[in-house]
């Protein structure tokens, strides 16, 4: 503003309020530099690895990790069942296991925040018992939705995806449904409507500022839940497959020399965590972070 | 009331914080084995898989002859003795007496063992008329893939303990066959109850025989449990029950055993064998192996019904590193159909070589210059043969990408996967064969011949008259060189047309609990437990 | 109250007629013939019944409703691959997954929820920090990952107790109630007492797995209503008043707290269930999940579509039990929303 009349205490903008209040944490700050590194692996992740992740070398079967006696610094994190190195294993898999759910979070939440808003706005379809029932529906468990979606289509990665896609929806609808209708019970949305704006013009201008907050923490919540679901998927068989070095078939396949080389159940599996757990602390701070900013 | 259950439930945490078991009691004399699939049904007479015939042959019944495991020799079983007339034509022999069946809660013999049963279970598969040869599919794999029905006229009562059984013309392996898990002997007596009660597919699914064991229960793909047949005619070592855990994971069946939820466990894979062999609570028994894993091209589709195809393909493998990676130093490399421990095995038997750029020459030649598209079926569960089919099948379509051909591995459950390829589905399969008994003839024809087709052991479909007639001329001599002869000639013919690739001869392996007693390797078969039993001062720690 | 208790009973049965129709339009989806999707037998194979006609006659109206006869009256066919009656396998197996939930359920309750009434009254405190801070590092544990991490560690290293199962399969207990501790309670089995603690040691690992995650949420979820309420002006209006903070806690914070807790319950059910099938396939649990996660290995589509009728009709049947609960406790909700 270039008319300060008064030299007032500067306000911050309401992102840089709740950064303020985030930073404060430093767990927070961890938790968002985890997160950080892991997307910049997903990205750079093929250009780091050293070896294919596809490559079998019968050479060098089920090495330990280098810090082992029998470890070997070329194999850092050690090799599997058929000699291929773990370490390029697991940067391959944070690519897909995490950019499949970045993905499906991305679709689901497109369709969420449409249809929630829509139910939002319409106040007609608000006391239908349709939408209850519905809510009701999605209580189905992933698990089963993904067995279903496989019965009928087959496995595959993309599948699982369209499977955990379809359950998390639900929980953006929900969320952004119950985000707009309360502000659309609120005073300024009345004055903005007796200005004679459009139902379109209140969604932009109005409704949509009010919501990226609440999107976030939604699909911050939605992106765990991904994560944990496409890797269980695939630890089961019935999401990416064999060849594809997603985490959980990692540990699946990790399984069957678990005895003699822990490690391949290990590692993939606490990258698996660690993942989810950057994911849950961000979202967490983020959540009190907005809380906060709110009550103070 | 109340007081009793919270007294009940009091005592048994009580119990259960010091983690020692208290004194063994005949409970834990049971003995649990962790198998690796489900039988298809308890009869070994219509399936030969090893996990059928682990299931029955030598728990539920008992055969008219045992083979000695060490010499390989006939000794007596139900049959006390026998004699062979001079022409190789007449058998006789004389049963035990008092020999009782089973009682169980769906059937009560009235009767002991005698000639009657012994011939109903030769007729169900001998005549095609007899009311029993039909039920649950009419096909007896071990018997059709030999052709015995062919060689038997006729199986004739003298009195109720002596029969005699004649055949056509003299068969070298005639007393082997007999002694195979495949020949077990039914109750007729309870094939008559079911026919009257118009239910007679139970006789598999609920069997009755004479062995140590009798059914108490089975649930698919749970487990099977036995109990003793306290009136077995033999001796009975073991008193508690016997329990198949049904376990089709490998490292899930490596640690039960460990855990010591199981006490032995089926086809441990060679790295698991490594890493037992430093535990002081597993021992581990080994052999060689009477089998073979190989790769057979169905050679009734196209393009595998062209040899030059077959050989590109067998020029295209280095089989050396498959053996390494997949049976790791725990097989012996295939030459031929038999194992080096044969005595049919002869050295001079060629192999083609690895030789990619041949490869390539071969189907060009064939007309595949840019190559094509095939199925590859890998056996879905382990198998002495072949530990680790799929990672086999990888490895083999790693090979075959490089001369232009594409694979597509297919695996599905076991019954669906013999089902496809008793259809002929496959291009081509990983799979392989356990003998049953120690003669070459046991490698050669079910494998191959144009029987073995019909019977659902021949995954190559080939049928060639030639070697048809190679393999019958061995059997119709005892000679040993004029048999061996023989059967170079036919690995000479298997070589030119490759209508199989053999690739390993696996070893045998019983890995089981310290405190488990009488465990022997059978180098001709399936497990027998009954004469296991468990000291039960070493369980568990 | 009634219209509450009447407006979900009559949302359940709705629901219900939905999910039969969607098992009954899956048997369309899936591979295969329809018809042999529904009964487990081609149709030459099947009796002659007004309901085998109406599919033969390919009438799907009539055939549906027949369809629904058929559940009600436990025909639901049998499985294409093992052959066995559905109606007779899913009743030996429900118990054992209802068992292992609950068992679950009622540590993750017992342990979870005080902790969290201790962490939301000392928030913003060292406790609460740590505590928070645990819990999030449970929550974010695949569940697959940290089921095999106990086995292999309790089971495999230790050698403290059994990895599979649900009993050691040496004890025959008979099948009364399919809930194994009360099987064996009522069992006449000379090893009564052993099998019971076998038992009990079977269900350790796989009730822990679950229960170490549903704690975690549990916990964050009571702590985070806790702080709600006390930051509610009638706490502090009560304060001001001098009521003793006992008081205040049994009247106001427990009260409150518990029924802002009770329909973010509702939402974890499905979570549980699916991680309830996760750890019953990893432990060989003889339940619902383990079948239908080997039923869709084996392509058994009778059993997935009935497996799927089942379970979905279990979490809707808890979830909308315990909405409804939370609405009769608490009348300030909105009626039907």
């Amino acid at each position: 503003m270039p008319n300060k009349l008064y030299n007032d205490e500067q306000y911050p903008t309401p992102w840089g309020a709740t950064w303020r209040e985030f930073k404060q944490s430093h767990i927070a700050l961890s938790g968002l530099i985890l997160l950080n590194i892991f997307i910049l692996l997903g990205l750079l992740g093929p250009l780091l690895t050293p070896y294919e992740p596809y490559a079998q070398n019968f050479q060098s079967l089920l090495l330990p990790p280098s810090w082992q006696n029998s470890g070997t610094i070329m194999h850092v994190l050690g090799t599997d069942s058929v000699g291929r190195d773990m370490l390029s294993r697991i940067l391959y898999g944070i690519q897909v296991t995490f950019g499949a759910s970045v993905i499906l979070v991305l679709g689901a939440m497109l369709i969420g925040v449409t249809l929630g808003t829509l139910a939002g706005m319409n106040k007609g379809v608000r006391s239908s018992i349709l939408n209850h029932i519905l809510d009701v529906l999605m209580a189905i468990p992933t698990l089963l939705i993904a067995i279903i979606i496989v019965a009928i289509l087959g496995v595959g990665l993309s599948n699982a995806m369209l499977a955990i896609g379809l359950a998390l929806i639900p929980r953006f609808v929900h969320a952004m449904r119950d985000v707009v209708r309360t502000e659309m019970s609120k005073n300024y949305i009345a004055t903005a409507r007796l200005d004679g704006a459009s139902h379109w013009h209140i969604f932009y201008y109005n409704i949509l500022p009010n919501l990226v907050e609440h999107i976030i923490v939604q699909a911050t919540l939605a992106l765990s839940i991904a994560i944990l679901d496409i890797s269980a998927l695939g630890f089961l068989n019935l999401g990416a497959q064999t060849l594809l070095p997603e985490l959980g078939v990692m540990v699946r396949e990790g399984l069957s020399t678990a005895y003699i080389a822990p490690w391949n159940v290990l590692f993939p599996g606490l990258c698996i965590f660690l993942l989810v757990l950057s994911v849950n602390v961000v979202g967490d701070s983020l959540r009190s972070a907005i809380r906060n900013r709110l009550t103070h | 009331m109340r007081n009793v259950r919270f007294a009940f439930i009091l005592c048994t945490f009580a119990i259960i914080g010091c983690s020692e078991q208290r004194s063994a009691s005949t409970i834990q004399s049971g003995i649990i084995y962790c198998s690796e699939s489900s039988p298809s049904s308890f009869n070994p007479q219509l399936d030969t898989s090893s996990t059928t015939v682990d299931a029955s042959a030598h728990q539920l019944y008992d055969r008219l002859l045992e083979i000695d495991p060490t010499s390989g020799k006939p000794l007596p079983g139900l049959a006390s003795s026998w004699r062979v007339s001079r022409d190789g034509l007449t058998y006789s022999f004389q049963l035990r007496p008092n020999i009782t069946f089973h009682t169980t809660d769906y059937f009560t013999p009235t009767r002991t063992l005698n000639v009657d049963d012994v011939i109903f279970s030769f007729a169900r598969w001998v005549e095609p008329s007899h009311p029993y040869h039909q039920v649950n599919g009419g096909r007896y794999p071990y018997f059709d893939s030999l052709n015995l029905r062919e060689n038997i006229t006729h199986i004739e009562k003298v009195n109720h303990l002596r029969f005699t059984i004649r055949l056509r013309q003299p068969d070298a392996s005639f007393i082997t066959h007999l002694a195979t898990d495949f020949s077990v002997i039914l109750s007729a007596e309870y094939a008559q109850s079911l026919i009257q009660r118009g239910e007679p597919e139970r006789i598999d699914h609920y069997p009755i025989g004479t062995g140590p064991y009798k059914l108490s229960y089975y649930r698919k793909n749970q487990y099977i449990r036995y109990i003793p047949h306290t009136q077995y005619w033999g001796e009975l070592i073991h008193s508690g029950p016997l329990i198949f855990d049904i376990t089709p994971q490998s490292s899930l069946r490596l640690a039960k055993l460990m855990t010591g939820e199981c006490d032995s466990i089926a086809y441990p894979s060679q790295a698991e064998i490594n890493y037992l062999e430093g535990r002081d609570d597993i021992s581990l028994d080994q052999a060689t192996g009477m089998n073979v894993g190989f790769w057979a091209f169905n050679t009734s589709k196209a393009p595998f019904d062209n040899v030059l195809v077959r050989e590109a393909l067998a020029s295209a493998i280095d089989k050396t590193t498959i053996i390494n990676a997949v049976y790791f130093d725990s097989a012996t490399r295939s030459r031929s159909l038999i194992p080096p421990n044969s005595w049919a095995f002869s050295v001079d038997t060629p192999e083609t070589e690895y030789n990619p750029v041949r490869a390539r020459e071969l189907l060009a030649q064939a007309g595949y210059h840019n190559g094509f598209s095939m199925s590859l079926w890998a056996l879905p569960v382990v198998r002495s043969y072949n530990p680790d089919a799929i990672r086999m099948a990888e490895l083999i379509r790693g090979y075959l990408a490089e001369v232009g051909i594409t694979v597509d591995i297919v695996t599905s459950e076991w019954d669906n996967f013999r089902a496809g390829l008793d259809r002929g589905e496959h291009d081509s399969v990983l799979i392989g064969w356990s003998a049953d008994n120690g003669d070459p003839d046991n490698f050669y024809r079910p494998l191959l011949s144009c029987d073995g087709i019909q019977s659902g052991t021949n995954r190559a479909m080939f049928c060639n008259l030639e070697y048809d007639k190679i393999i019958q001329e061995a059997l119709l001599t005892t000679n040993i060189d004029q048999r061996k002869a023989l059967y170079l000639q036919a690995n000479l013919l298997i070589a030119e047309q490759i209508p199989l690739i053999p690739i390993a001869h696996a070893n045998r392996y019983k890995v089981f609990r310290k405190g488990l007693r009488g465990v022997m390797i059978n180098p001709y078969g399936g497990m027998r437990f009954g004469e296991m039993h468990k000291v039960p001062s070493v369980k568990d720690k | 109250m009634l219209r509450t208790l009447g407006r979900y009973f009559n949302l359940f049965f709705i629901t219900l007629f939905i999910l039969v129709g969607l098992s009954f339009v899956l048997a369309f989806f899936f591979p295969g013939d329809p018809i042999f999707n529904l009964t487990g037998r081609p149709l030459e194979q099947l009796p002659e019944t007004p309901y085998t006609q109406a599919l033969a006659d390919e009438r799907w109206l009539v055939a549906f409703w027949f369809y629904i006869q058929s559940l009600l009256d436990g025909s639901w066919g049998i499985s294409t691959i093992s052959g066995l009656d559905l109606f007779d396998e899913v009743s030996t197996l429900l118990p054992a997954t209802i068992e292992l939930s609950a068992y679950a359920t009622i540590i993750a309750l017992f342990v979870g929820i005080p902790l969290g009434f201790w962490c939301g009254l000392k928030h913003h405190r060292k406790t609460d920090y740590t505590f928070m801070s645990i819990s999030m590092l449970m929550s974010s544990f695949p569940i697959f990952w940290l089921s095999l991490l106990l086995i292999l560690i309790v089971s495999l290293q230790l050698g403290w107790l059994p990895m599979s199962g649900r009993l050691s399969l040496l004890y025959d207990i008979p099948h009364y109630s399919g809930f194994i501790l009360l099987d064996i309670y009522m069992s006449d089995h000379p090893y009564r007492q052993e099998a019971f603690v076998d038992a009990l040691r079977h269900m350790i690992l796989p009730t822990l797995s679950v229960a170490f995650l549903a704690t975690a949420v549990f916990l964050r979820t009571t702590r985070r209503a806790v702080v709600d309420v006390l930051e509610k002006d009638y706490i502090a209006a009560a304060q001001t008043r001098g009521i003793p903070f006992w008081k205040i806690f049994l009247r106001h914070i427990m009260r409150n707290a518990l029924l802002a807790v009770l329909p973010l319950l509702a939402v974890q059910v499905s979570t549980l269930v699916t991680n309830v099938m996760i750890v019953e396939t990893i432990t060989e649990w003889p339940g619902l999940g383990d079948w239908l996660i080997q039923a869709i290995y084996e392509r058994d589509y009778t059993a997935i579509r009935i497996g799927m009728l089942v379970v979905s009709i279990v979490v809707v049947l808890v979830t909308l039990l315990i909405e409804c609960l939370s609405k009769v406790f608490d009348p300030t909700q909105e009626q039907f929303s």
